[in-house]
């Protein structure tokens, strides 16, 4: 049985039709790659699967058990974890306390959410900007605090949302080793990305939206062959 | 990274993750401190004979008090509350009518005065937190306009506009009734304590973390798990009922109360802009505030009389030039040390 079952997940704003029926799996450690052009939908899946929007249908299903349209906190604490696109930290903060809050959710006392908090920073190779507020962090190092805040939730389904732009190769290379070792921890990855070279590298499976709907899905090197996705790429003369 | 490199923006509430055994020694020397300074203030009564000076003391300590609580959830909870003199007036009648229709001794009144606070917070934070931003400080204003109307409009209990006197029937503790204004120092600092104690410790629990995160990103916050609603209404609470205790205070040190003096949104706004001006998300900020405000009420009314408004147009240009030029607030000016400490653990 998939860990993650999306079944005809649909979602519009006003007249966008940002998602349009897409369905598709995630099995136990497993890292699926979600690639499209820009605005094709793939924010708004990773919003509506982990809370922030609520689907106007379909379904999701985390390891069973129907999850569909639960409010945020709720959907981190099923095991659905998310970073975003632009990172989102809390800049009066220390990068420390950031990930603490996500790291409170298993641990109620604060002092072993801090030592919790200790361990994922040294996992994304933060350690030594544990004291420094989020604020005097540079954009590279706001991506892995964003990932470690993630982490610290201990999620079973991992969504990363581009976290590769604007890296530098040196930077990326990092980045993919980073992410090959979370899952090897376990974590289920869907990896939303605009660098190909690293869609190849890390994902046996992918699955492409165009304009919110799924075109195609298999192994990138036949996905990428796929007339409908060099269309889909083309035509919006994207990547 | 490096510990000679100036400190980023720094902000008041940052780095208070405890690091190692310094950490806590420096916690113990500062409680020492605190200890010290404590005594030292218990002694101002004994030789301040000037009843009209210690009741200045009382009112600083109040608002101090007051402006604490209000930073609950004004500044960790970044939700800017301009009604918190409903809490304040529930908190000031319910014992006062306890008193005269029971003889119920205010303390208990005090209490159930907080509770009653609490339970209006419960009430109104699950509306008003559906509300963010100006729409959220609008139905503040809204809830303690409603709460100063029906005490206005209650007249056979509350006696409407008239208000309430607390008549002096001797020297009776129970009733927080006393000769002196020197018991109502001790209670009003004792005030003071209780809510920077419950101030200090919500800032390092769970509930602080989080109303930080919330405040700097709520979306993000809840995607950590944060149920943002029910955490600001943790904050709302504590605010609530230790404003609630501080109209206990207020309504027997001055022995009368009416709804302008304790649900007017003059009242909100005072208790909002000391807390602003001396920097929110603070120990020091609400306290620092609170003594300038009242200090310059005092200079004000002195030269210019308390009718003409003077001290409203000042507190205006105060907290403008401060959200200009200081936006974390007048206590920031010294409080810089803290940012610099959260450095070093860094660059350990
Ligand atoms: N909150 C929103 N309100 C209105 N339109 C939105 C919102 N979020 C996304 N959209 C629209 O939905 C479409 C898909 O956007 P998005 O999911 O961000 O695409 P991608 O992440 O693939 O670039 C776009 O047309 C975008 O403008
Ligand atoms: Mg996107």
């Amino acid at each position: 049985m998939a860990l993650l079952e999306l079944t005809g997940l649909s979602k519009s704003f006003g007249g966008v039709r940002a998602l349009r029926e897409v369905s598709f799996s995630v099995d136990e450690g497993e890292i699926v790659g979600l690639i499209g052009p820009n605005g094709s939908g793939k924010t708004t899946l990773v919003n509506t699967v982990t809370g922030m929007e609520r689907p106007d249908a379909g379904r999701v299903r985390l390891g069973g058990r129907d999850v569909t349209g639960l409010p945020a906190p709720s959907a981190a604490r099923a095991g659905l974890a998310r970073t975003f696109q632009s990172p989102r930290p809390f800049l009066h903060m220390t990068a420390l306390e950031n990930v603490a809050v996500g790291a409170l959710l298993h641990a109620p006392r604060v002092a072993d959410a801090l030592r919790a908090a200790e361990e994922v920073l040294a996992l994304v190779g933060l350690a030594g900007s544990s004291g420094l507020p989020a604020s005097a962090l540079p954009s590279e190092r706001r991506k892995r605090l964003d990932l470690a805040r993630a982490l610290a939730l201990r999620p079973r389904v991992l969504f990363l949302d581009e976290v590769m732009a604007g890296l530098n190769p040196s930077e990326q290379a990092d980045g993919v080793a980073l992410v090959r070792r979370l899952n090897a921890l376990g974590i289920a990855i869907v990896y939303i990305e605009h660098v190909m070279k690293t869609v190849v590298t890390l994902c046996p499976r992918v699955v492409v939206l165009d304009h919110g709907e799924r075109v195609a899905e298999g192994p990138p090197a036949e996905v990428l062959a796929d007339p409908r996705v060099v269309e889909a790429y083309l035509g919006t003369a994207g990547a | 990274m490096t510990p000679g490199e100036s400190p980023p923006l720094a902000h008041p509430a940052e780095g208070l993750a405890p690091a190692g055994p310094r950490a806590s020694r420096m916690a113990r020397r500062r409680g020492l401190w605190a200890a010290a300074a404590l005594a030292a203030l218990l002694l101002v009564p004994f030789w301040l004979s000037d009843r009209y000076v210690m009741h200045l003391w009382v009112t600083f300590y109040l608002f101090a008090a007051l402006a604490l609580a209000w930073d609950l959830i004004g500044g960790y909870a970044g939700q800017l509350s301009l009604g918190h003199a409903a809490f304040f007036a529930l908190g000031a009648y319910t014992p006062v009518l306890l008193l005269q229709r029971w003889g119920l001794s205010p303390i208990a009144g005090g209490v159930l005065g907080a509770a009653l606070a609490a339970a209006v917070a419960v009430g109104i934070g699950s509306i008003v937190f559906r509300l963010r931003g100006v729409f959220f400080a609008m139905a503040t204003i809204a809830f303690a306009e409603i709460v100063r109307a029906l005490l206005l409009h209650f007249r056979s209990l509350t006696q409407g506009d008239n208000g309430l006197a607390i008549p002096f029937t001797g020297e009776r503790p129970l009733d927080l009734m006393f000769r002196s204004e020197a018991p109502f120092y001790v209670i009003a600092l004792g005030l003071v304590v209780v809510t920077l104690a419950v101030t200090a410790r919500m800032r390092r629990s769970r509930i602080g973390y989080y109303l930080r995160a919330i405040r700097d990103d709520q979306d993000a916050a809840e995607s950590l798990g944060v149920v943002s609603r029910d955490v600001k209404l943790a904050a709302l609470v504590a605010s609530a009922a230790l404003t609630a205790l501080g109209g206990t205070v207020y309504a027997f040190d001055i022995g009368f109360i009416n709804p302008d003096s304790t649900a007017s949104l003059g009242l909100s706004i005072e208790i909002a802009i000391m807390a602003i001006i001396g920097g929110v998300g603070t120990l020091a900020g609400p306290i620092v505030g609170a003594g300038m405000i009242v200090a310059l009420t005092q200079i004000t009314n002195a030269a210019l009389g308390s009718r003409g408004g003077a001290s409203t147009a000042l507190y205006g240009l105060l907290l403008m030039v401060t959200v200009l030029l200081r936006p974390a607030g007048l206590a920031a000016l010294w409080s810089r040390p803290t940012g610099r400490r959260g450095e070093r653990r860094g660059a350990a």
